[in-house]
């Protein structure tokens, strides 16, 4: 017979224990600490930055032209091109997304599946210069044979190239919330003389609604955040428009131009890529509010 | 002379309403279910009883098609309702669904409302949208759950008891007017109250539809079947009136289960 020693001591006091506390502790707090140093560095050139622009022609200006006389800082033009790019990424990309991934989930069974979905997760992998070029020397190209009017460098094109980058995000997040859907309820749907893409629309999706939500936001922030592609084919003119017939500059597009230039720390234009950048965190925030109310307004729970 | 349905009435007592021939089903290469011929009629329960892993929920799955989803699983012989092949090149499963119902083990009802559960089947066969709560009202009243939701039929079915859903369960099935109902052990996720009232409730369900009900529960087969079958290994060993298969089995496999010398 074996017996356990009786101890009354809690096992929490063991080195072992509190060791491995220790290092959890730690590696939360790096994570927590970085966050905090990002925003700290952020507030303080966005308070600089708001000490000679103001905050009325920043979020009510038309104009942004920070690098040349006479300079104008409103936001509104770089707001206009990342939407522009997002928003036109997101509609090429969200009704594509959805349709790959309920094909994939219900559609296709066994090996065919484990294939396409790596397909799917490579085209996730290819480095985002390699999309810009291609926007640009292939894409810009085809569509001007249908659209003489079409800029070399264009809206169109990039929000093109970045919803080809978001479409496996979107997929693969949402195959996984799909296929996540128990059984028993497509067991149930199917047992009532249901079409496949009856189950598919009316049963699979609405119960995994917060996963698919989940996967458009996360390829709209990596859209309104996507940088070289969209540097490459959208170009750098700051402009107040909707068309996306012409060039236009996303504020991640900006921030790259101006850092890339040889702008020396301290100065208005240093300052306002980081007010930018602000802005761009609160979009990506905003939009994940969005969703969150869309979930609990529309999600099905089946626990 | 008798009226017209009066002798489709008699006719169908005689006739069975579905039945397999010589039914074989393998998963793989392993047989699951062997050889089986059954006969079911109209306004009789049936009971499939058998120790686990013997082929029950493979057979009733077969009689729906629910089985086709099933990778690599083969299925020789016939399954015929009302005298057409289901399994013949030209039927469409899905319409076959449509004809036989199913309730399964656990409640499963759909994360929407009540009255969404009931009208859904009927809403995916294009049932007439304006009738839609005179069917959805019916079907509830026949699975006896009318007075408890009817205050609540916008409600969610995930709010009701486990009892409750599985009577909801019925409802949805019997929405789409089959005329068989399969149920794979449809009591052994309740409590005996529960259990009660949907066997109860199958007494009356057998005035309108065929149904096949697979259990575990011995005493239930012998409280609400009028005819038992037992399968052992994928093979069926005795069929009869449930009275008589439960005093009087005819084959020693058969008494052996019973008496609980194996199982
Ligand atoms: N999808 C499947 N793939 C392979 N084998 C299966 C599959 N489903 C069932 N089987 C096997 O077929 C045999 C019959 O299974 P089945 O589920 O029909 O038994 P059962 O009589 O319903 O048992 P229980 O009373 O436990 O529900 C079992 O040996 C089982 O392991
Ligand atoms: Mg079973």
């Amino acid at each position: 017979m074996i017996h356990l020693k009786k101890s009354w001591r809690s096992p929490s006091r063991s080195p072992a224990e509190l060791f491995s506390h220790l290092v959890v502790w730690l590696c939360a707090s790096i994570s927590v600490v970085t966050t905090i140093g990002i925003i700290a560095v952020l507030c303080k050139e966005v308070f600089a930055f708001f000490s000679h622009v103001s905050l009325w022609e920043f979020f009510t200006g038309t104009e942004w032209t920070p690098l040349i006389e006479p300079r104008k800082f409103g936001i509104w033009p770089l707001i206009s091109g990342t939407l522009l790019i997002g928003l036109g990424a997101s509609i090429f990309a969200v009704p594509i997304g959805a349709i790959t991934a309920l094909f994939l989930s219900e559609y296709v069974k066994g090996t065919p599946r484990i294939i396409l979905k790596s397909v799917l997760e490579v085209l996730a992998g290819i480095p985002t210069v390699v999309y810009g070029f291609f926007a640009v020397f292939f894409i810009t190209p085809q569509l001007q044979k249908f659209i003489p009017d079409l800029d070399t460098f264009n809206a169109l094109s990039a929000a093109i190239v970045v919803a080809m980058m978001i479409i496996p995000t979107i997929s693969s997040i949402s195959q996984d919330a799909f296929e996540a859907v128990p059984k028993y309820l497509r067991e149930a749907a199917y047992g009532l003389g249901a079409r496949k893409y009856q189950v598919a629309t009316t049963v699979v999706f609405p119960a995994a609604l917060s996963g698919f939500v989940a996967s458009v936001i996360l390829g709209f922030s990596r859209a309104i955040g996507e940088t070289m592609a969209v540097t490459l084919a959208a170009g750098a003119t700051p402009r107040l428009t909707l068309n996306p017939l012409q060039s236009i500059q996303t504020m991640t597009a900006f921030i790259v131009q101006v850092s890339l230039g040889d702008t020396p720390a301290g100065t208005i234009e240093y300052q306002s890529i980081f007010a930018v950048g602000l802005v761009l965190f609160l979009m990506t925030l905003g939009a994940n509010l969005v969703a969150q109310w869309i979930v609990k307004r529309f999600q099905e729970k089946y626990r | 002379m008798p009226s017209r349905e009066a002798m489709i009435e008699q006719e169908l007592l005689v006739t069975p309403r579905i039945l397999t021939d010589r039914l074989t089903v393998k998963y793989g290469e392993k047989v699951a279910v062997k050889e089986v011929s059954l006969s079911f009629y109209q306004r009789k329960v049936a009971a499939l009883i058998g120790p686990s892993g013997c082929g029950k929920s493979t057979y009733l799955r077969s009689l729906n098609r629910m089985n086709d989803f099933i990778l690599n699983i083969s299925i020789e012989g016939k399954v015929l309702l009302d005298g057409q092949d289901i399994y013949e090149r030209k039927v469409d499963p899905v319409l076959v669904r449509r004809h036989i119902g199913m309730v399964f083990q656990k409640p499963n009802p759909f994360p929407k409302t009540i009255f969404e559960n009931v009208a859904w089947g009927p809403k995916r066969a294009k049932f007439p949208k304006k009738d839609l709560p005179q069917l959805v009202e019916d079907s509830l009243k026949q699975a006896a759950l009318w007075e408890e939701v009817k205050d609540r039929l916008n409600t969610s079915a995930l709010g009701l008891s486990g009892g409750q859903q599985q009577r909801l369960c019925i409802a949805r099935a019997i929405a789409m007017k089959p005329s068989v109902l399969l149920m794979d052990e449809p009591c052994s996720a309740l409590d005996p109250i529960a259990t009660s009232r949907i066997e109860d409730l199958i007494q009356e369900l057998k005035e309108k539809f065929t149904i096949i009900m697979v259990t575990h529960n011995m005493q239930q087969a012998a409280r609400v079947s009028d005819v038992t079958a037992f399968f052992l290994h994928g093979n069926l060993i005795e069929y009869g009136a449930t009275k008589e298969f439960f005093t009087r089995p005819q084959k020693i496999e058969t008494e052996n289960y019973l008496t609980g010398k194996f199982g």
